[in-house]
């Protein structure tokens, strides 16, 4: 039994190196940047410790709490309706009998392409002048003129969810198809003998059904879409390279906040402390979502 | 008969729907190579030109060439191909040992190694920085395979432990009562009986690595290390914008992705179902 132990520990030591080397110090240096006075000597950091003076600073930071809502906004709509259009297509690809590896193929595509390469489409895709979308919705008699999507304090987060919603649809949609193929068949074969309707079936044993799946994608969409970034810089960032969330700060999610406050005025402390409640809120929106979920998954 | 032509309705909306989502999923893909391939008077032309009378590869040869995205590709394929062996060399055998043995802390340490994988990228960017400075590894391909294991690593241990779960403990007592070690049951028995688990999960490491962004901007300056997405950000900032010379360089980053998905899509979405309703 000794020497099974000293088995485990060797088995799962390395990794476990890594991950407390890399993650965990970093979480905790991150904890303590939090709480001190950052200052360069000779371009070497030093730290001294202040206290909470950076988050009681927070609740009158105007570009704070400006980032606290662009990101609520951002991570409510961004979930709903990758959430509801993803069970569409899920719903959809169901049915379908024939060319399934094709079409989930091209489900999966933007999925799986780097988000700077499908910022960098939208970017053109919404471009004022020469952009497709322009183009199309003009020509459908959808817009009089053209529409500058990005320049707009009106269309620019809109314009990103969308983005962001046309990525991750994808993600949604192959794990609810995953729980949607466990339902057995015979469960709808009951519904349809006692004469329930289509909507019937979806609303009693579908949706119960998907219940787990629809909440552990739920989970994870919220947590990706509160540390947003890459999008936001590929579509929002100005041709100096700043991350300021152009138009406004209207796009000035957390992540662009965190990145502009260190790597841009090299404020590591009060960039920190941004950093501690994006963590914070992963932390509660986990935990949350996981108390939700039936024990046995 | 009532039904079957309610069925049959259902059926056309749901065909609709899809043809008309997978539309939007591919115009603007198909927009991004079709602008590679174009000259830059036609890409600004307006209406947009479709189909462009004259197509030429100049924007490759010259995003290849002149802005040597060819560097920030060879840096790509090392750091993601350094990324992908360290984590199944790691995760494969933490997986095995999470799987296998009980002992002492075990539930604990799954717990520790699924709550890393909910730490924000984002609020591990500044002390990285910090740290990669002061180690003297700031602007080299090491620190980015070390900050991608790290960050794919709790990933792979679950996933792998899930594949490990399913497959029955008498298959290794098999092999060790034949006399090998446990390492020897997993290269030997377990490995190849998990081989497909294996293959999407590494593809996923892949792809993911090959799609970071915030650590390769965050800790390289300049083409030592610089990835391919970095470098397409840059031409943000370009002055003089030339689209079919982004677009090319877009289509070169997005081939690894799209060539793997053709291949292995089956795996990946099996693999993704396992992984997504277990965490």
């Amino acid at each position: 039994m000794a020497r099974n132990r000293l088995y485990a520990y060797s088995f799962i030591s390395p990794a476990l190196f890594v991950v407390l080397a890399i993650v965990v110090y970093p979480v905790f240096f991150l904890l303590q940047l939090s709480v001190s006075e950052v200052s360069f000597v000779q371009a070497r950091m030093a730290t001294t410790l202040s206290g909470f003076n950076h988050f009681s600073d927070l609740i009158s930071d105007g570009a704070f709490l400006n980032s606290a809502y662009r990101t609520g906004i951002f991570t409510v709509s961004s979930v709903f309706l990758s959430l509801i259009t993803g069970l569409g297509v899920a719903l959809a690809v169901n049915k379908v009998r024939k060319g399934v590896t094709l079409v989930r193929l091209a489900v999966l595509l933007p999925w799986l392409l780097p988000p700077v390469v499908s910022g960098l489409i939208w970017r053109w895709m919404f471009h004022d002048q020469f952009g497709l979308v322009n183009w199309i919705l003009m020509n459908v008699g959808l817009l009089q003129n053209r529409q500058p999507w990005m320049a707009d304090v009106a269309t620019a987060m809109p314009s990103v969810i969308w983005v962001d919603v046309w990525i991750h649809i994808p993600f949604v949609a192959i794990i609810l198809l995953a729980g949607l193929q466990t339902i057995p068949d015979e469960l709808y074969e009951a519904v349809r003998v006692d004469g329930g309707s289509s909507l019937h079936s979806f609303w009693h044993v579908t949706l119960p059904l998907l219940r787990p799946y629809l909440l552990v994608v739920l989970l994870i969409r919220a947590i990706f879409a509160l540390r947003v970034f890459d999008i936001v810089v590929m579509l929002a960032g100005s041709k100096f390279g700043s991350v300021a969330g152009a138009p406004a700060g209207t796009t000035q999610v957390f992540g662009l906040l965190i990145w502009q406050r260190a790597i841009e005025h090299l404020k590591f402390a009060e960039s920190a402390a941004i950093a501690v409640v994006v963590l914070v809120l992963t932390f509660v929106v986990s935990f949350f979502s996981i108390k939700m979920l039936p024990s046995k998954t | 008969m009532s039904g079957r032509s309610q069925n049959l309705a259902w059926r056309t909306v749901a065909w609709l729907f899809l043809l008309s989502y997978l539309l939007i999923n591919l115009i603007p893909v198909g927009w991004l190579i079709d602008t590679s391939i174009k000259t830059d008077a036609d890409a600004v032309a307006f209406p947009p030109v479709v189909f462009p009378a004259q197509m030429t590869l100049r924007a490759f040869d010259l995003a290849l060439n002149q802005f040597q995205i060819l560097a920030n590709i060879r840096n790509s394929l090392i750091i993601t191909g350094g990324t992908t062996v360290c984590c199944a060399l790691l995760g494969v055998v933490a997986a095995y040992g999470f799987s296998r043995f009980a002992f002492p802390g075990r539930q604990f340490l799954i717990v520790v190694v699924l709550a890393t994988r909910m730490v924000a990228p984002i609020a591990m960017v500044i002390p990285f920085l910090v740290v990669a400075r002061d180690l003297e590894l700031f602007n080299s391909k090491l620190i980015l395979v070390i900050a991608n294991t790290a960050l794919n690593l709790p990933f792979v241990i679950w996933m792998m432990k899930g594949f490990f779960d399913s497959i029955p403990t008498e298959l290794d007592e098999a092999a060790c009562v034949d006399g090998c070690s446990h390492l020897g049951a997993l290269r030997r028995v377990v490995l190849p009986v998990a081989l497909p688990g294996l293959a999407a999960t590494m593809i996923l490491v892949f792809v993911f690595t090959w799609n970071e962004f915030l650590f390769a901007w965050a800790l390289t300056s300049n083409l030592t290390a610089e990835p391919l997405t970095v470098a397409l950000k840059d031409f943000i900032g370009e002055q003089v914008t030339s689209w079919p010379l982004f677009s090319a360089a877009g289509v070169l980053a997005m081939i690894p992705a799209v060539v793997f998905a053709a291949i292995f899509q089956r795996y990946i979405v099996a693999g993704l179902g396992a992984g997504g309703v277990k965490g």
